[in-house]
């Protein structure tokens, strides 16, 4: 049923506003949504704010000269006393006041945490961006034009979906050094052939719908119609499936960080921390449970907000 | 005649992001046992959402406010969600319009006919009794027997493999009844096997082993080609010479309407504006909405020269006009209109109609 | 007004012509995926279009009449035969020559709500038709246009920034409509452009195009199964049954005095408003043929209660009878159900 309003819109602007309105409504009525859009608002702050809450030389632990990992380990405050997970402050009698306790370094483990979140989260971003974007535009280009061309893109494709991702982060961090930025390549090796298919799918079946037919007999020509109206209608699940992927990739980056990957050891960064903590669990479980949780809750918030909005968005959905 | 349903004062709202959608604003109805009600209008004018009100499968964010339902003597509203159900599986059936959404696609037709069957014991012991007093299933018998109470058939048990041939034997009948060629393959087909015509007539033998006391058809021939659309109405013509069927038949098309419907009801914007016999409504329309409607119908019969239409547009739900919803586009209008809704006027041989130009 | 506008005109009266034209579809089978058989959608079909003409194309699904007009849009490539415009055959065109052709030939497609880009407001599709052929010089020229050319069509300044999902079905219609007329075309492809719309919106939109063809100076052809739309505007009628043209004349022959089975069978199982006129029908048997499965000599045959081993073995060509084409061997008296000898 479709109504006749009366009032006329001066400009396209306010046809833009009145579908973000819109959007803003629905919004408010999930609460999943909003509690995604929180956490991760939270999580991008604190990773902007990062370097003006904690100095960042606090990353450097006590004794620490270079590579080599001191031999001794310390998990306490002072040699005396062992403050343990959840006994509370009353037992602490150092100098110093750790609110999540220390690292294997000594280090102040809030400290460490929140100046990881900005290495983690950009590092994170640039191989979602990356991985997404190449992908959606091999795939588009494989769907639009098909043929020969479709066929050579996805059998590549499919070569880079068969490879390993462990595997091929190890030979190229023996090849090319173990740098983050080595880890950034292998990882988004790996990543972009599943936005080929997505997009080559949702661009297939917007190649067959009536408007690009009319578009066609309107005399646009096949780039106009590719770039100005097939992609931005295709583009939503793609966006969707990277929101959602973001989680998965910083876990599987810190993951990698975790089995050894980082150039070093004592760099602030979730899975390094993890690594350090893991084999104490049941000495000093916090540095094992604070990062984890940390890790968690950033993916937690982006998997909701993908969820979230492609539910928002689906033009079945929204009218 | 006995009245089989009867709407009275049926109010309806939606809610929408937009705000309230009042989709129905004091319906009123009236079904005879035997005959073909045609609910006509046009789109947005609340034909299906009473159809679906009727059912009892309103959308969730549908709310009631008001008016009541009646279907042999009870009211279909006060009704809980599981006796509507059963309402459903005995009473009322329906056919809509685009059966390859009705049909499921992974399974064969046998299976889906077998499912409609198997639910009512009371159709297989008629059915047994009938094959094992006459020696065969006479399948327009069988339809026209109308059992008042459900539960009489709780009891009757048979053996399994006996019910199954049954059970094939009235899916057989079923489907040479509504013209189908070669009724065993088409219960081996699939969905997507079966054209358009024959997928429709497959829903309407589905619908009809059901022995429902009402028969709801909501657009049954839009999405089919004329000459199979004839076809459909011939078959529907047939089948009321020889089964009891009460019909609330719900188009857009007044043609339809005109071929094959005993009353008509015509709807706009929410209302019920016009109701009478099928002769009278196209000889003496009384309300402007059904004059103005008539004229803009192109015709293959004659030239015309120029259409009439409508001017305007079809009201905003959330925001209707006072009074009388079509006062905005009403060649006729006087003050009263923009005011107040006009009342329900019955005029001679029971032509309904609700307009201020017309007094009892 | 700034307004470039390409104004040809044709050389002869003749602004349309398909000459022969057959779309087949390739059926790919086996490993290899090679063609092992065609889908013959259109067969072999010939008509003429004069300026300032309606030409109605009727039949039911499956005769091929949606993809005779992609096929004359250049959509869709033909397997065989020509699409003429203007005497130039555009599916050998170069792509300029294309452009132009589509300058002066547009396109109203079937469904309003899918024929138009969803995320698009009018304004933005109209100013996106002005660019793609170069018919404005600014933007504030595009701008007077397009109000302009909402006004042709019955809407206003109001609906130039709205959403399709924020139109109804008859406003979506006039804005396809709009768009159409922005190079101002001579020549209109109309697909079943009032199928989606309810009866008095079918009306407003019939009458819109009538005054725009005589505005505009257009030539229409108008697709359609329904009938009694056809009548209202067409001046000739080309029927269509599996892929060929089976009659083809000026109107009031066609459907007063019609002369294949299959055009006066049509006419036989549409429905009329009026109650009065309520008769027992003479039937179409059985169902139209799949198009992989084309009955042999005459298509019709199956269906047809005068078909004769004549009928059965060899095809009907077209034949010049009473003022129009017919394919058919016979001649027929319907009223009294038998063939002239």
């Amino acid at each position: 049923m479709e109504a006749e309003r009366v009032e006329t819109r001066r400009s396209e602007w306010d046809a833009r506003i009145n579908e973000i309105k819109y959007s803003l409504y629905l919004i408010k009525k999930s609460p999943l949504l909003i509690v995604g859009i929180s956490l991760t608002t939270f999580f991008i702050v604190l990773a902007f704010l990062a370097p003006i809450l904690v100095d960042p030389k606090l990353a450097l632990p006590e004794g620490y000269q270079g590579n080599t990992y001191p031999f001794y380990r310390k998990y306490v405050w002072n040699e005396n006393h062992f403050i343990k997970w959840g006994e509370g402050v009353a037992y602490y009698k150092g100098p110093e006041f750790f609110p999540l306790g220390t690292d294997g370094w000594g280090r102040d483990l809030l400290a460490m945490i929140i100046l990881s979140i900005p290495l983690d989260m950009y590092y994170a971003a640039i191989i979602t961006v990356i991985a997404a974007s190449f992908g959606t535009i091999l795939g588009a280009i494989a769907g639009y034009f098909g043929g020969y061309i479709d066929e050579i893109l996805m059998r590549i494709t499919d070569i880079f979906l068969a490879f390993p991702g462990l595997v091929l982060a190890l030979v190229l961090a023996a090849l090319l050094g173990r740098t983050l930025e080595t880890l950034v390549i292998a990882i988004t090796v790996v990543w972009w052939p599943p936005y080929v298919r997505l997009m080559r799918g949702q661009v297939l079946s917007e190649k067959n719908k009536p408007y690009v037919e009319a578009l066609m007999a309107l005399g646009a020509s096949k780039w106009r119609i590719l770039f100005r109206h097939i992609i931005p209608n295709s583009i939503f699940p793609v966006i969707v499936q990277a929101t959602m992927d973001y989680g998965g990739i910083l876990l599987t980056f810190s993951a990698l960080m975790f089995l050894g990957f980082s150039p070093s050891p004592s760099i602030p960064e979730l899975g390094n921390l993890i690594a350090d903590g893991y084999l104490h669990i049941f000495d000093a479980p916090w540095v094992l449970i604070f990062p984890g949780l940390t890790l968690m809750l950033i993916s937690l918030g982006f998997n909701l907000i993908g969820d979230g909005i492609r539910d928002l968005f689906d033009p079945r959905l929204r009218r | 005649m006995e009245r089989i349903l009867s709407i009275r004062d049926l109010r309806l709202s939606f809610k929408t992001y937009r705000g309230e959608v009042k989709a129905l604003a004091g319906v009123n109805l009236d079904l005879y046992e035997g005959e073909i009600l045609a609910l006509v209008g046009e789109s947005g004018c609340g034909k299906s959402t009473t159809a679906l009100a009727i059912l009892g499968l309103l959308p969730e964010n549908a709310e009631v406010k008001g008016g009541e339902i009646v279907f042999r003597g009870e009211n279909l509203l006060e009704k809980s969600p599981e006796e509507m159900r059963l309402v459903r599986a005995y009473d009322i059936a329906a056919v809509f319009q685009d059966p390859m959404t009705y049909l499921n696609p992974v399974l064969r037709i046998e299976t889906q006919i077998k499912e409609v069957i198997d639910l009512r014991n009371d159709i297989i012991r008629d059915a047994y009794e009938m094959m094992n007093n006459d020696g065969r299933l006479d399948i327009i018998k069988l339809l026209n027997i109308r059992p008042m109470n459900r539960h009489e058939v709780d009891g009757f048990k048979i053996d399994k493999g006996l019910r199954d041939d049954i059970i094939r034997e009235i899916s057989i009948e079923i489907l040479k009844l509504v013209r189908l060629p070669d009724p065993e393959r088409v219960l081996k087909s699939y969905p997507f096997e079966l054209s358009g015509g024959m997928r429709q007539r497959v829903m309407i033998a589905m619908a009809l082993v059901k022995r429902p006391t009402l028969w709801i058809a909501d657009e049954v021939t839009t999405a089919l080609d004329v000459t199979i659309q004839a076809q459909i109405l011939a078959l529907m013509k047939e089948l009321r010479s020889k089964i009891k069927m009460s019909v609330l038949m719900i188009t857009h098309d007044l043609s339809l309407v005109a071929e094959i419907a005993d009353r008509v009801a015509v709807m706009y914007a929410g209302r019920v504006v016009e109701a009478a016999d099928v002769s009278e409504l196209f000889r003496n329309p009384l309300h402007p909405y059904t004059k103005l409607l008539l004229k803009s119908i192109p015709r293959i019969d004659m030239d015309i020269e120029r259409l009439e239409y409508i001017p305007g547009t079809v009201p905003d739900l959330v925001n209707p006009p006072s009074g009388c919803r079509f006062h905005p586009r009403c060649p006729y209008i006087m003050d009263i209109c923009k005011v107040e809704t006009p009342k329900p006027v019955i005029l001679g041989d029971g032509h309904y109609v609700e307009c201020y130009l017309y007094k009892e | 007004m700034g307004i470039m506008l390409n104004a040809t005109s044709t050389k002869n009266n003749v602004i349309l012509e398909v000459r022969d034209l057959k779309v087949y579809f390739p059926i790919r089978g086996g490993i290899l995926q090679r063609t092992v058989g065609y889908v013959k959608a259109v067969d072999g079909i010939s008509f003429k279009m004069f300026k300032g003409e309606t030409v109605g194309l009727i039949g039911e699904s499956g005769c091929g009449k949606t993809t005779t007009a992609k096929a004359i849009l250049g959509l869709l490539k033909p397997y065989s035969g020509k699409v003429l415009f203007d005497g130039i055959d555009i599916h050998n065109a170069s792509k300029d020559e294309l452009k132009r052709i589509r300058r002066r030939m547009q396109y109203v497609p079937q469904d309003p709500y899918a024929s138009l880009d969803p995320r698009q407001t009018v304004w933005s599709a109209l100013y996106e038709a002005m660019k793609i052929h170069g018919v404005v010089n600014s933007r504030s020229d595009a701008y007077r246009y397009a109000l302009k050319l909402l006004n042709d069509v019955g809407m206003g300044e109001e609906h130039l920034y709205r959403y399709p999902h924020e139109l109804s079905g008859g406003q979506r219609q006039r804005i396809a409509i709009a768009r159409a007329l922005v190079t101002r075309p001579e020549v209109l492809i109309l697909d079943e452009p009032t199928s989606f719309l309810d009866v008095s919106i079918q009306a407003s939109i019939l009458n819109l195009l009538k005054d725009l063809k005589d505005e505009y100076g257009l030539t229409y052809l108008f697709i359609s199964h329904n009938l009694a739309v056809v009548n209202y505007i067409s001046t000739y009628i080309n029927v269509m049954y599996l892929g060929k043209i089976v009659e083809s004349g000026p109107r009031e022959k066609i459907f007063r005095e019609p002369r294949h089975p299959y055009t006066y069978q049509l006419l036989q199982a549409i429905p009329i408003p009026d109650p009065g006129k309520r008769k027992v029908r003479e039937l179409i048997k059985g169902e139209v043929p799949s198009v992989l499965n084309i009955p042999s000599g005459c298509r019709f045959h199956p269906r047809c209660p005068f078909a004769t081993d004549k009928c059965r073995v060899e095809e009907p060509s077209l034949r010049y009878v009473d003022g129009r084409y017919v394919a058919c061997h016979y001649d027929i008296d319907f009223s009294e159900g038998k063939i002239i000898e």
